[in-house]
């Protein structure tokens, strides 16, 4: 086996390579830019070498220093993760040509599979069926046009070269067809480097299965199963599930066996996957096929019991599979989320910031996590916004939601806007449980998903308020007074009453609590019309348990500046406190500013100062972790100033452009 | 050593006691939540119709969230003038923390009289700024006065200790390195100019704030020029053209704001001068406190119980505790500051004046801050004691009790009687602060011991003259001298004058004697020199 490998990625993916390499005894070598410095990954690697800046095109996508680095340190190995280079051929050639072995499939059946409309090409000669579409080289807007329309609306839009959702466009009629072509083409040509995009026929109500099939250097393969990967967002899976629903067993060995097929075509070696589209009658289309270890792979790991990154790795040194295809056993039900660091309730907007407090489920046999966080990490807008899997078994798909239910009331991210909160909504939706999904779940079920929990908010405020009522303040640090009758907090006033007005936003609306102050621990907490008595037991840094109206509460406070997050009753509330300055001064926010919704690059300015624009004109194109995004006028009206240029980078909130 | 109790919360007297310190306690709660209204429920409103914050809530928004506020003689000047009501004197005076800080807070309060001085507003005005200087506090003013009351001027501005002294006391501050810092809120007319004018900093709110020597009425009468208060002495004009004012605030919350962050930048460090233990709460309720002082004025009561329910752990440990035994002295921790008590238990002897003496002298000797405990009736008379020198003990005590330069305070439980009241640290001896329980008495004398006296006096010269007394008219003499003294000697009728910085709940003694220990330790501890005590 391998003595040392390098790990070409970062995250979650390069921390679970390494667990399964180390735990073969192989030496791991980490890479990592200059914000990953402090990272989980370069922590848990045997050591770790700098790559570069932050951007992905200064570190993790230089595949020339990478090589450098594996050649210095002696690594025998580059394993690339998903993302990044690991579907790159030319970077698979230049490790060959470095006598380094580069843990996936050949650089010909990367490239054989790279591009979209060649590999249907490959397919449709292996009888492996495809979906109609365009593949071809014209890339004249009109010419698409016409093909599109000759497919038939709605068409799918997608780089030749993408993957992941990225470059990627669902088009319902001929109308807004070129405004989605221009913006596909510059996400792809961002994010691959060609702008080339295919046309396909969107398949209404589809089902997105995907088999993982291994093959080794000995014109073996097998296929390990379907996953069944239908739960998407912006064309980004979230919630991966294997076995498939209601996929029977002659179906399974069908689809298994064309995957097999498909590998073999190109003659595959490692671990890939192929994607198809299922639709309602059992019919399913070659979509593409990933030449690379997927996020979603430790589902099957649960449901056979193996490990794929150690198949990977043996495959790699040239061992023949172990097994044969009756070997291997399908056991019970696997589910994978997905915790993104993105805004729920904007869009799916990525989201970035620091965590100020992290708390993983116990972990067990039917339990997994696989992370790439830990406490006090910041997110940036450099990277792909996923911060961690949570994976749960069970032997039937009910008590595997079950498991997963238990296990994100465990979960708590705090202080980067996540989807956890959306994941618990979205498992417990009747049609989900029932197993009617397919990819366009989310948006069929927006509206209940939107539904925010119909809960009591004013026990959330009550503790908001007390933690701003107990924490001490940092002004008195440095007196030599420490036990100071003046730094008690009490608000004490000899023969009156002491009575503070505390302000809070919460989703959009302002609160005011007025806390009267009865003794050390003794409160009377008022917001509207009612009263709260409260008597404080117990604080410590993040949580409080205090007796409201004589029932007793535990809750844990995160509290980062003006930011609150309260988790009561397993549910997270956000908070903002609202300073007494701020206030009285709330009624004079500012209007006509357009802000940046997410921290990102500008990708392209449509006006200029003076211009007239209407409601919904699209005035700027932003792009943040490879995503688009475009901003829309609010209102008709004129253009006073724009502030930023295509290709210049600004934070969430920073003001973009001024409006009349 | 730790202290026993002696007291029964079950007996019946105990209840007694208790039904009526309550009684007291409601009475001061009641007039004290009169007098946070200032000039009343309306008088607010039309200041929040003007965005303008009332008094209070000014207080509240400068100090630090959930800051004490030790405030200072809210019943000044109750029922002083005749006809004239001006709660809290017009100005609420009082500690708090404004961004760590303890500072001295003044605050005009425009809904009473619009802010004007009368002659007791100026006597609470300096009272809070002599607290300041003797702590080192760092002050703030929260300027929204109308001037000096004219009709009353004669008595507000010519003298000594008048309206010219706040000025003299800010420049002597700001030259000690105590930070004057001022917040114009409202107007700021003639003399009280100044008080932005003279302070180190100063913030005015726009569309509130004016300041100007004299306003536009008296500008017209002597030029002729006709000018609005804003044109003439505005936020504007101070931030932007005449330089008077420093910072410019949009509101009254935004000058508050301007004023925390000063201080915020006030880099002085509290250091202790000496040890601290980690404070521990007496051992016995300080609500006992109620039903221990007899509601019998006549009736003693042993001030150890006192002193173990306002004292960490109730630990306390005697000097000469054999000797002199009607003055009770030792050392304990209070909120963990070491402190010397010196505690009246009965009449002063000579015995007990000395023992008081050398106490004294030891606490300055170690630097150890002395707090009073007040019951006194005075020294002992007679021919006896006369010869022993009880003068001249009761010389030694007023000699050693002057000179102590260890910050000192006094809180007065029962009566405050004569000689005793000088010994025991009364308001002439400067001790840091004094308060009074709602059921002391101050006075030369006990109103009774004042009637009898009067009327002794009228029967000798009846007497001399071989005209009988009766009983009858002896009582009719006594009746208003003793009426007179229980006016005059009750502790609103005190605190109205500011012979005392508050009356306060017997069961916060020990908090208000914390929270002050606390805040005199910003100011080093000197050391105490003795004059000639005579032997």
């Amino acid at each position: 086996m391998f003595k040392k490998i390098l790990i070409a990625n970062r995250g979650e993916i390069a921390c679970r390579i390494m667990r399964t390499a180390q735990k073969m005894g192989i030496h791991c070598i980490a890479v990592y830019s200059t914000i990953d410095d402090n990272a989980l990954h370069v922590q848990m690697a045997d050591e770790a070498h700098l790559l570069g800046d932050a951007p992905s095109i200064e570190s993790y996508l230089c595949g020339d220093k990478i090589i450098a680095i594996a050649k210095k340190y002696g690594a025998q190995a580059i394993h690339p993760g998903y993302g990044f280079l690991s579907e790159n051929a030319d970077f698979a050639t230049a490790c060959e040509k470095a006598n380094i072995i580069f843990i996936g499939p050949t650089p010909a059946a990367i490239l054989a599979m790279g591009s979209k409309s060649n590999a249907k090409e490959i397919m449709t000669k292996a009888k492996v069926p495809c979906t109609p579409g365009y593949h071809g080289d014209n890339q004249d807007a009109d010419f698409l046009l016409q093909e599109a329309k000759k497919i038939g609306f709605p068409v799918l839009i997608k780089a030749t070269m993408g993957g992941g959702g990225k470059g990627m466009r669902r088009v319902d009629d001929a109308k807004q067809f070129k405004e989605a072509l221009a913006s596909a083409q510059r996400e792809a040509l961002s994010s691959f480097g060609d702008k080339n995009v295919l046309l396909e026929k969107y398949v209404l109500n589809p089902r997105h299965i995907e088999i993982q099939v291994m093959a080794d250097n000995h014109n073996n393969a097998l296929y390990l199963f379907e996953r069944d990967c239908s739960l998407q967002r912006r064309h980004q899976k979230i919630i991966e599930e294997a076995p498939g629903l209601g996929i029977s067993d002659s179906l399974r060995h069908k689809m298994g066996d064309t995957a097999v097929t498909a590998a073999k075509a190109i003659g595959y070696k490692g671990a890939g996957t192929i994607e198809f589209l299922l639709d309602d009658q059992g019919q399913f289309y070659f979509m593409e096929m990933n030449t690379r270890l997927q996020v979603e792979h430790p589902v099957t790991e649960m449901i056979t019991g193996f490990d794929l990154v150690a198949w990977q790795l043996r495959i790699a040194y040239g061992e023949p599979l172990a097994y044969q295809q009756q070997d291997l056993k399908l056991q019970g039900h696997a589910i994978e989320v997905r915790l993104y660091a993105e805004d729920t309730q904007n869009d799916f907007l990525p989201a970035t910031g620091s965590i100020h407090y992290l708390s993983w489920p116990a972990l067990n046999k039917n339990v997994r996590i696989d992370s790439g966080i830990q406490g006090k990490d910041s997110i940036s807008s450099y990277y792909d916004p996923m911060m961690a899997k949570l994976i749960v078994h069970g032997d039937t798909r009910l008590a595997a939601i079950n498991e997963l239910e238990n296990a994100l009331k465990q979960l708590h991210i705090i202080g980067v806007k996540n989807n956890r909160g959306f994941l618990q909504k979205l498992i417990a939706l009747e049609d989900f449980v029932d197993g009617k999904i397919n990819t366009n779940f989310i948006e069929e079920h927006a509206i209940a998903l939107k539904m925010s929990a119909n809960t009591d908010i004013n026990p959330i405020l009550c503790a908001a308020a007390l933690q701003l009522v107990l924490t001490p303040s940092e002004n008195t640090l440095h007196s030599a007074d420490v036990f100071s009758p003046w730094y008690e907090n009490n608000g004490f006033r000899l023969q009156l009453p002491y009575q503070r007005c505390l302000h809070f936003k919460y989703e959009d609306e302002h609160y005011a609590v007025t806390v009267t102050y009865n003794s050390v621990s003794s409160y009377t907490l008022q917001i509207k019309d009612k009263t709260y008595a409260i008597n404080v037991y117990e604080k410590t840094e993040q949580s409080l348990r205090f007796a409201l109206n004589e029932s007793m509460q535990t809750v844990q406070i995160i509290q980062q500046l003006q930011q609150l997050w309260v988790i009561f009753d397993d549910i997270e509330y956000a908070l903002q406190t609202i300073e007494p300055l701020q206030a009285t001064n709330v009624e004079h926010e500012q209007h006509g500013h357009l802000t940046a919704p997410m921290p990102g690059a500008i990708v392209a300015v449509h006006v200029k100062a003076g211009d007239t624009v209407q409601k919904d004109d699209c005035l700027i194109v932003m792009e943040a972790m490879k995503m688009e995004h475009s901003i829309y006028a609010p209102q008709a009206g004129i253009v006073r100033e724009v502030f930023y240029a295509a290709g210049d980078r600004v934070d969430e909130g920073a003001e973009l452009l001024a409006f009349d | 050593m730790i202290m026993v109790t002696k007291l029964n919360p079950r007996s019946s007297e105990f209840k007694q006691n208790s039904a009526a310190m309550q009684a007291l306690v409601a009475d001061l709660q009641d007039k004290i939540a009169t007098i946070a209204l200032g000039g009343g429920i309306a008088a607010l409103e039309k200041m929040r119709v003007k965005e303008k914050l009332p008094v209070r809530e000014r207080i509240d928004a400068l100090l630090d969230p959930g800051s004490p506020f030790l405030e200072l003689s809210a019943l000044a000047a109750h029922g002083v003038y005749a006809d004239i009501d001006v709660p809290a004197a017009g100005i609420v005076t009082g500690i708090g923390l404004v961004s760590g800080h303890e500072c001295m807070i003044v605050a005009n309060d425009p809904s009473v009289k619009g802010g004007t001085y009368f002659p007791l507003t100026v006597k609470k005005h300096l009272r809070a700024q002599e607290i300041a200087e003797q702590n080192h506090l760092p002050c703030i003013y929260l300027v929204d006065s109308g001037g000096a009351f004219l009709p009353m001027q004669d008595e507000v501005f010519p003298d000594k200790l008048h309206f010219g002294r706040i000025f003299y006391n800010q420049a002597r501050m700001s030259a000690l390195s105590i930070p004057q810092i001022a917040v114009v809120m409202g107007s700021c007319t003639a003399g009280g100019a100044y008080v932005p004018a003279m302070a180190d900093e100063s913030i005015m709110v726009k569309n509130q704030a004016t300041i100007f020597l004299a306003g536009p009425p008296l500008v017209k009468a002597a030029t002729g020029e006709i000018v609005t208060a804003e044109e003439l002495g505005g936020a504007d004009v101070h931030c932007k053209i005449s330089g008077v004012a420093d910072h410019y605030a949009n509101n009254d919350e935004h000058a508050l704001e301007i004023a925390r962050s000063i201080l915020q930048h006030y880099p002085k460090v509290k250091t202790m001068p000496f040890a601290i233990l980690e404070p521990k709460p007496p051992r016995y309720s300080s609500e006992e406190l109620y039903g221990l002082i007899p509601s019998d004025k006549k009736k003693p009561f042993d001030v150890r119980e006192v002193i173990a329910r306002i004292v960490d752990d109730s630990a306390f440990d005697e000097f000469k505790q054999l000797y002199g035994t009607t003055l009770v002295c030792g050392f304990a921790h209070l909120n963990g500051y070491p402190v010397g008590i010196v505690a009246n238990n009965g009449i002063l002897f000579a015995e007990s004046a000395d023992k008081g003496t050398q106490f004294i002298q030891i606490s300055c000797q170690r630097k150890i801050p002395l707090i009073f405990l007040q019951n006194i009736n005075g020294f002992m008379v007679g021919k006896k004691y006369e010869r022993e020198g009880i003068a001249k003990a009761g010389a030694k005590m007023v000699m050693a009790v002057s000179c102590a330069a260890v910050p000192k305070f006094t809180v007065i439980l029962g009566g405050s009687f004569g000689a005793g009241n000088y010994g025991m640290c009364g308001r002439a001896f400067n001790p840091r602060f004094l308060w009074m329980w709602p059921n002391a008495r101050i006075s030369v004398m006990g109103g009774e011991q004042a009637a009898n006296v009067l009327a002794q006096v009228k029967k000798d010269q009846l007497e001399a003259k071989g005209i009988a007394f009766s009983e009858a008219e002896e009582n009719s003499l006594k009746t208003p001298i003793v009426e007179h003294y229980e006016t005059t000697g009750h502790p609103y009728y005190a605190s109205a004058r500011l012979w005392d910085d508050g009356v306060i709940d017997p069961k916060d003694t020990r908090r208000v004697l914390a929270l002050a220990l606390s805040a005199a330790l910003n100011a080093p501890i000197e050391e105490t020199h003795f004059g000639v005590f005579r032997m």
